[in-house]
Parts: C-alpha cells; structure tokens; sequence
C-alpha cells in the first residue's frame, strides 16, 4: 500500500495499515520541492509466442521493437511541462480555497 | 462550508493589513487563520478585543468541560460525548526534554521504532467501525474535510457543540480515536509544523516577531487538528519548499497519534507523521535557532517556536 492509498475503514485492521497519506503531507508541510524523477513506463510483459502468430501477436512484437529501439528498458515518459505544476498540491484544493487573498 | 470559507475571506479582505504597528492594539493568534495555501500554522493578528473575547470563551468551555467531569452518575463515555473539548487520553507518559539548542534535529530509527511500536499497539485495539469511518473521512486522501472541519472549529473557538450535528459527530468520533491511540503513548512527543507567519513578517523581522508575540509563557490554543512530523526535516516541506526563513513549532507534547511508517533497513522512514487533537493547550518556552539535519547528512538552521504542552 502506497502513502497515497488509506486503507478500507470497514478493515478491522484500519488502524494498523493506516499512514500519512501524501495528500495531507502536501497539505500540511509542503509538497517536496524539485522536479520529479523521470517516470518509467515499463513494456507490458507479452506472452511468449507458442507458434501461433495470428495477427495481434505480430501488431505487439513490432510495437515492442519500436520501444525497446527508443530506451532500451522501455518508455521513458518526463511528462513534459505538467508534471512540475502536479507536484504542487491537489488542483481541488485550490478550487474550494478560492484566488490567494494576497496574504503572501 | 463554502459559506464558512467565504465568509472568511471576505471578512479578511475588509480588515485592515494583519501586521504590527497599527493604531489598534494587535496580538497573534497562532491558529487563527485558515489556509489560503497549504502550509501548518497560519497566525493572524487579531484585535486585543477580540483575541480576548477568544480566549475568554475557551477558558468558559473548559470550566463546562470540568463542571461535566465533577458530575456524579455519568459514565466515561457519556462524559466525553458531553464535553466541548477532547479529553487527555494519555496515561504514563515518560517525560522528554527538548534538545538543545545546538543539537541537529533528525529522527532516528530507533525513536521510529519505538513510535511504531505504540502505533502497532493501537492497531491491535478494537475500534469501532463508526470511528474508523468518521477518522478515514477527515484524515483521508482528500485533505478538503480537513480543511472543512478545522476552519469550522476555528470559526468556533473550538466548541463542538456550535457545529452541526453531522460535523459534530464526526468531530467527536475523531476524538475518540486520537483518545484511544494516544493512550498507548510512552512518551513525550517532540514534534514540528510550519508556521506560515501574516503579511508584513518577513525573514528581517520574523524573530522579532516571535519574540514579541510568543514571548516565554505566553498561553497558544490549537483550535483545530494539527498535523505535525516527528521529523523537523519532513515538517520543514523536506528542506526544499517554502521560503527559508519560515519558522517551524518544536512541541513537546504527550498527546496525539503517530501515524508514520516504521523504519527501514537502511535508516529511518521520511513518513514520521503525527497527527495532535483538536483543543491542544501549550505555552510558549523559547525562539531559537536550531540546526536541522536531512537525511543526507547536510545541516541547515531554521527558527523554531518552542512549544510545550500546559497544564491545568
């Protein structure tokens, strides 16, 4: 379970599994700062060929050759200009907070 | 709530600039303010009048809350549903002095452990799913019921009972499972949150500031949840968020629940969350200067209020 995820609260055990969900860091310390590491996509584990190459297995061994001759391990996605803007804090935050009064 | 929110923020934009040096006598509430960006504590400086209408009220909960628990025939459950204000569900707790003021901050794996053992504890306890529900609502992925609840708390002084029904049940819930967690504490917590200081403060005049608002003994009420990290590093938006100048609170405080992660193999883990109870009553004991260690071994100092927690 991820620092994102807050487990079930019907689970007995809610409390034991229970941390810190990054939201509420973010909220209440500030999210991290800098830009986040590259984000690996990693190719999508294809069964191997058992002899029967109909059609779909030949669209997904191009599409593999294709990926690995652009990163070798698989897609790097940087995720362009958004991700820096992501990291900040929950958009819908800001939405029910309203404009910055200008205290700061 | 949006009502709440925006009442607020238009009563804002109609005040005057919150900062010293007016004609009308000012004086910091440290809870006071809501959250205009997400930073831990944000200080307003309010007229004399009512900051001590404020704390007038607060003292008059208290005496309601103390007439509730001197009532004979009322058992434990009834008398905490009746009161205004959470009660200290600590028992034994081993008392803990702050570092000193040249010791670097940083938590270590073995203060983790101890903290995930008291967190394991809890996690054995039989709580009602009511409360887990009511707990996983407010402290969950979506820090906006946070926000809610807290800023109606803070519109109140506190008083549960001046929130609707559905809030206050909820808010009551949550009390009962900080109470339940925190009687497995062992010891003092030492923890840390931002403070986010009112315009006009900047890093010239910020320990100034401190010093003439937060002077040594002056009486600071959380009015709402505090969500605080045993870790000054964490706390501090890991060194990289922010303005650096920005103080943080150092609490030593027996309440409260940890809810951070156990430490790993190679050190402490940086999730060292610790979540105090609504209602929190602390005096001030010092501005300082302390050193801040990351987990990369590099030391940077910050400013810190000192906090610890007062008794009756």
């Amino acid at each position: 379970m991820t620092d994102n995820q807050v487990p079930d609260p019907d689970d007995p055990d809610f409390f034991a599994k229970y941390t810190m969900p990054q939201a509420i860091r973010d909220f209440a310390f500030g999210p991290s700062g800098g830009t986040p590491p590259p984000r690996v996509v990693r190719a999508v584990r294809r069964p191997k060929p058992s002899g029967n190459t109909d059609d779909r297995t030949r669209q997904i061994s191009q599409d593999s050759r294709r990926s690995n001759s652009t990163s070798g391990l698989g897609l790097i996605d940087h995720g362009g200009a958004s991700l820096p803007r992501d990291r900040r804090r929950p958009s819908s935050t800001t939405d029910l907070l309203g404009p910055n009064t200008g205290e700061e | 709530m949006g009502g709440t929110l925006s009442n607020t923020v238009a009563a804002r934009a109609r005040a005057p600039p919150a900062c010293d040096g007016g004609t009308v006598p000012r004086r910091a509430d440290l809870d006071r303010g809501g959250a205009p960006v997400p930073i831990g504590k944000n200080p307003e400086m309010l007229d004399e009048a009512v900051k001590g209408s404020r704390d007038n009220t607060r003292g008059g909960l208290r005496e309601l809350d103390q007439m509730v628990e001197n009532r004979g025939g009322l058992s434990r459950h009834v008398k905490d549903e009746n009161r205004a204000l959470p009660r200290d569900g600590t028992g034994n707790v081993r008392s803990r002095q702050l570092p000193a003021d040249g010791e670097p901050r940083r938590i270590t794996a073995y203060r983790q452990r101890i903290l995930n053992t008291q967190k394991t504890a809890f996690g054995r306890q039989k709580v009602p799913v009511r409360v887990r529900r009511a707990f996983a609502a407010v402290f969950g992925s979506d820090p906006r019921e946070l926000v809610r609840v807290n800023d109606l708390l803070a519109d109140n002084v506190g008083d549960v009972e001046a929130l609707d029904e559905d809030t206050a049940r909820k808010v009551r819930r949550v009390d009962r499972a900080l109470r339940m967690g925190e009687a497995h504490n062992a010891a003092d917590n030492i923890v840390y949150t931002p403070i986010r200081p009112p315009h006009g403060v900047n890093s010239g005049n910020v320990t100034g500031w401190l010093n003439r608002n937060f002077g040594d003994g002056t009486e600071v009420n959380f009015d709402r949840y505090t969500v605080t990290s045993h870790s000054a590093y964490e706390a501090d938006g890991s060194g990289a968020a922010g303005a650096s100048w920005r103080p943080l609170c150092e609490i030593v405080t027996r309440r409260g629940v940890y809810v951070g992660n156990a430490p790993t193999s190679k050190g402490p883990h940086p999730n060292a969350g610790h979540y105090l109870p609504r209602g929190m009553r602390l005096r001030c004991v010092g501005v300082k200067t302390i050193p801040i260690t990351a987990p990369d071994g590099t030391t940077y100092e910050r400013t810190v209020l000192q906090l610890e927690d007062l008794n009756d």
